[in-house]
């Protein structure tokens, strides 16, 4: 009777999800977008629904953030190459993975800090960006939410990531160019167009 | 006692991850429950006045579709768009809209869907369903009657006489909602129906719950607005959120992938496709007897 409760409530803690941290990650999805093609727009629309972002879709969200969106390439060899000419790829992960292999949130994590220039605390300034520390770091800074770094991640939640750097690339930029001692601008509000 | 206590927990736990026992007040039911009202190819016939919401400004990759199917076009300056259009914006990329007395900024990485925007007697009613993305809205109370509201997979956020509110949401990172200046907002959480009103200057998301219960939500099927995917969307949204197979027995959910299956990708005009595969093949129709 026990041994049956017990199992009931292992199952009930399964069945709600609460043990799948632990789990190894899914294997990704045959994706079929080994070299997505489309602007920038349709790229990141159809990235939002995808169930894993794939090495390919990682290289260029990177390639599109690195470059500021000034690089356009879709094709997964030439966003390596414009990754690995800004230093983003040195033995990294990235470098030796296939177009459809799955990213995992340590990985992204550790290629987001080489992009971002985040330097982290002590252990990553000594140990470099691990994927455990790099996590931990972009967890700190709002760019990613926390969880385990072997777990892949969703197209969306990459989508989400590329959005909250951008972010935090042009606020740094912002305070980097403001005076100091000088006052926050009011927030710009709308474009001119429509609020004068 | 400890046998009681045991079992009280597995039907807590039980009941709150399975979609078909939750008690959820969520305004929108998951996907396989209706698979007619999935069908997003043509928006709700409007009662009122249908009403066109301007392009003012437009920096980037703007692109727009009047319904699901038709192709993409880039959006110019001056463009009407009616209700049912469909807008995405790439890196860096933004738009304005005017839709009567509301203004919209669309931010970057945003996919959006104009919901509803027509004449209901002496008001004007707006819906803005933001599949993921972010938005800035300046809503005018003033004049004529504004029910505005931007609905998102975990919340709507509807207006009570507001200036500039802050909406925004993607996969995994949630909701996240603002008041940047005067007014009032209300926030109503679709997974459990519970709603906040925020002041200026408050901002909230939608994991303001205990973290347990927050994980435990993950792994449902939001409760979506039908009415802004497409049906290979929901899908994909099925398979994010659902920790078990898909009931292949119940007659709306087979519906409703099969009628995915047969239409195949959302028509983007290119060759991409969403980049995900099926989780399986359906069965043949058994023939013969």
């Amino acid at each position: 009777m026990r041994v049956g409760l017990l199992t009931a409530c292992v199952l009930s803690l399964v069945a709600a999800g609460l043990v799948s941290a632990a789990a190894p990650p899914a294997p990704a999805p045959a994706a079929a977008a080994a070299a997505p093609a489309g602007n920038d727009a349709q790229f990141f629309a159809e990235l939002g629904f995808k169930d894993v972002a794939t090495a390919a879709d990682t290289a260029r969200a990177l390639t599109l953030l690195a470059s500021e969106g000034k690089e356009a390439a879709a094709d997964f060899e030439t966003c390596r190459t414009y990754l690995r000419s800004r230093g983003i790829l040195p033995d990294g992960w990235l470098d030796k993975a296939k177009a459809d292999d799955p990213t995992d949130r340590g990985h992204l994590a550790t290629l987001i800090c080489r992009t971002l220039g985040i330097q982290g605390g002590l252990w990553m300034r000594l140990l470099g960006p691990q994927p455990h520390l790099a996590l931990r770091e972009c967890a700190y800074l709002e760019l990613m939410i926390t969880g385990c770094d072997y777990s892949n991640v969703a197209g969306g939640e990459l989508v989400g990531v590329i959005d909250r750097c951008d972010r935090f690339r042009q606020k740094q930029a912002a305070e980097a160019a403001a005076p100091k001692n000088q006052p926050a601008p009011p927030r710009r509000v709308f474009d001119a167009e429509v609020k004068k | 006692m400890t046998r009681t206590l045991l079992l009280i927990v597995a039907l807590v736990l039980v009941s709150s991850a399975s979609p078909m026992f939750a008690a959820a007040p969520a305004p929108a039911a998951p996907a396989p429950a209706a698979p007619a009202a999935a069908a997003p190819a043509a928006p709700a016939p409007a009662a009122g006045e249908k009403l066109m919401a301007t392009v003012k400004a437009v920096s980037g990759t703007v692109e727009s579709r009047t319904a699901v199917g038709q192709p993409w076009a880039p959006v110019a300056v001056g463009q009407q768009l009616p209700e049912g259009t469909d807008l995405r914006t790439g890196f860096r990329a933004r738009c304005t809209l005017e839709m009567m007395q509301s203004a919209v900024q669309v931010e970057p990485l945003t996919v959006l869907r104009i919901g509803e925007l027509h004449r209901e007697g002496d008001k004007v009613k707006t819906r803005l369903l933001l599949k993921q993305g972010n938005t800035e809205a300046a809503v005018d109370k003033g004049g004529t009657k504004n029910d505005f509201a931007i609905v998102t997979p975990s919340a709507t956020l509807s207006v009570r006489g507001t200036q500039m509110i802050q909406a925004g949401y993607f996969t995994t990172f949630g909701g996240t909602f603002a008041l940047t200046q005067e007014g009032l907002i209300a926030l109503v959480m679709a997974y459990l129906g519970t709603e906040v009103t925020l002041h200026p200057g408050q901002k909230d998301n939608d994991q303001g719950i205990p973290p347990w219960l927050w994980q435990i939500l993950q792994n449902l099927n939001i409760g979506i607005d039908q009415q802004a995917f497409t049906q290979a969307e929901l899908l994909a949204d099925l398979r994010n959120h659902t920790f078990m197979p898909i009931p292949i027995n119940d007659p709306g959910t087979r519906a409703l992938i099969m009628g995915a299956l047969q239409r195949g990708q959302e028509g983007t005009g290119s060759s991409s496709s969403h980049g995900y595969q099926p989780p399986y093949t359906p069965p043949s129709p058994i023939t013969g007897g």
